[in-house]
């Protein structure tokens, strides 16, 4: 089963947590200076650490031969990022079978890990990663120093090399026009916010990931313990909004999300853009606990599965814009009339 | 006015440093100098180089500085400046030995190229991470450690949660946007001057107590 579809904390705000852990190797530069030969071997001395590993098993996929829509698709499930997708020469990923852990080898640096869960669980989540972490460190030749740390290509992301992060559902902090001054106020305090859905200027579905980015000076206990701070913060804001919201437009919300209901019911073609922000609504009709005809599970399947290369994927074929939105519907229809009898 | 840097090219852009108690220092650039050294464009210092994402994200980068002038004025603190002196006769003499990367190499897109660049360039990296990180010095886990890991008291430095900086600012929440930039931007700024005090780097102290009275005349006038 994969990983997102298992229930987790805080499920209403929090949707998945995720730790990431950059290493590089001693005694050889980073990828943005290697060449294809030296991609390919530090690429073999990675792999083969990593497929002794005994805490999970890792399946290795060499980007370059994946067809560019199996690339797309793992981007869409949080895998691999564009920088990865490019497919060089020793450049390959390492998934785990319900897709939790996976370490990307030469992208921005020598191993990215990355473990995911569902819901609010940063520690478990971090403590999963630091074994994978700790086996590497003790296998391989790490690049490490006493001043600066774990080092790492891009230098923001030296010493603990530690980014954990949490994807949240934020739909009335967004309503209220106040994402701009979240934003603005985590920023202060060494977080980065940004969409995960949509384009840059216009973020669909009303979802965001947090992360930090003080990684120096800081230690890795220390850094879940603020960030959880943090994110309890914005959890409680959300909450107390959504019930303030809630109370004082019960009518127009429960309107709005049936009728987004009924559109993803009957619509027969939906854009990922479209999809997301209606899903949203569902999300908080759930959340609000009035709306019955669909539950988490539908939606965390759904989030992670009507992507544009998802879609593509399933279907096999290649299809046009207006065929992935046609499909895209479908397979939301199937998905949310699944329960319904 | 001929470029300061090149020595050839004609200058346009004028870059002032004003301390106070000393006489302001000038430099003058032509654009192309300007833009190597990484200073006079806004998109470069935005999307690239080495404020471009993680460095400048957060605390106390050049994200939140929007007026060109500021952007001028932050160019002498960036690592590319280093003050006036040596600007032009340095900026190609130092490269990493052991990758071959250049320090303007590195400086326009912020990647270093080895874990030996850190040793190399760490006069530019330094003074960008202490404003940007929580100091300079790696207090985290080392290579196999295991769990939870026992640092001195007081090494760590609290940084703020939202919570705190939400409600040491008192209501702030009642506050228009752009004065609540500001009075978490003054919050940020001492913040800052505390680590500055504690890591004895006065010069960065000096620089972040005129900003903070800067911003608080500012409020004093309205």
């Amino acid at each position: 089963m994969s990983w997102y579809l298992e229930a987790g904390n805080d499920s209403d705000i929090v949707l998945s947590s995720r730790i990431r852990l950059a290493r590089n190797l001693k005694g050889m530069p980073f990828p943005n200076r290697m060449n294809d030969t030296s991609r390919h071997k530090a690429l073999e001395q990675i792999a083969e650490a990593l497929l002794k590993y005994q805490g999970n098993a890792l399946m290795r996929m060499d980007i370059a031969q994946l067809p560019e829509t199996d690339r797309r698709a793992l981007i869409e499930k949080h895998l691999i990022s564009e920088e990865l997708a490019k497919g060089l020469e020793g450049q390959s990923v390492f998934i785990s079978k319900d897709e939790n852990v996976s370490v990307m080898v030469n992208e921005e640096d020598h191993i990215r890990l990355q473990v995911m869960a569902p819901g609010f669980a940063l520690e478990n989540t971090y403590k999963q990663a630091e074994d994978l972490a700790i086996y590497l460190e003790k296998a391989l030749p790490v690049a490490f120093s006493e001043k600066y740390g774990f080092l790492t290509a891009y230098p923001s992301n030296t010493g603990t090399g530690l980014r954990a992060s949490v994807m949240v559902h934020l739909p009335v902090i967004t309503s209220i026009g106040r994402m701009t001054a979240l934003t603005d106020s985590l920023s202060k305090a060494g977080y980065t916010v940004r969409g995960v859905y949509g384009e840059k200027s216009q973020p669909a579905g009303n979802i965001y990931q947090i992360s930090n980015t003080i990684t120096l000076g800081i230690s890795e206990n220390r850094t879940l313990q603020n960030f959880v701070k943090m994110i309890n913060e914005v959890i409680s804001l959300e909450r107390k909004l959504r019930k303030d919201y809630y109370e004082k437009n019960k009518d127009r919300l429960e309107d709005r999300t049936y009728r987004s209901l009924g559109e993803l019911t009957y619509a027969r073609l939906l854009t990922s853009g479209e999809a997301m922000n209606r899903l949203s609504d569902l999300r908080l009709g759930v959340a609000c606990g009035f709306l019955k005809e669909v539950d988490e599970r539908q939606l965390m399947l759904l989030l992670n599965t009507i992507g544009n290369a998802s879609v593509q994927k399933r279907c096999g074929d290649v299809l046009t814009q207006k065929d992935i939105d046609f499909k895209r519907a479908e397979f939301v229809r199937e998905v949310l009339l699944s329960n319904q009898k | 006015m001929k470029c300061q840097r090149c020595k050839e090219r004609e200058a346009n852009v004028k870059i002032m440093k004003q301390t106070s108690g000393k006489a302001p220092q000038m430099l003058m650039l032509c654009d192309e100098c300007a833009r190597e050294l990484g200073i006079a464009m806004p998109g470069n210092l935005m999307n690239g180089g080495i404020f471009g994402r993680g460095l400048g994200a957060g605390l106390g980068g050049l994200e939140n500085i929007t007026s060109p002038l500021d952007i001028l004025a932050s160019a002498f603190e960036a690592p590319f400046g280093l003050g006036l002196e040596g600007i032009g006769e340095t900026a190609e003499a130092v490269t990493c030995p052991t990758c071959g990367i250049t320090q303007s190499q590195f400086t326009k897109s912020g990647f270093l190229g080895c874990p030996d660049c850190y040793k190399v360039f760490s006069e530019w990296i330094d003074p960008v991470f202490l404003r940007t990180q929580m100091g300079s010095k790696h207090v985290g886990r080392k290579p196999g450690d295991s769990g939870s890991i026992n640092v001195p008291a007081g090494q760590e430095i609290e940084a703020p949660t939202f919570k705190q900086v939400e409600t040491k600012a008192d209501s702030l929440e009642e506050l228009p946007a752009e004065e609540k930039a500001k009075r978490l931007l003054i919050m940020e700024k001492e913040h800052f001057l505390q680590q500055a005090v504690r890591e004895e780097n006065y010069t960065e102290a000096a620089k972040l107590r005129d900003e903070i009275s800067a911003l608080k005349g500012e409020e004093g006038k309205k």
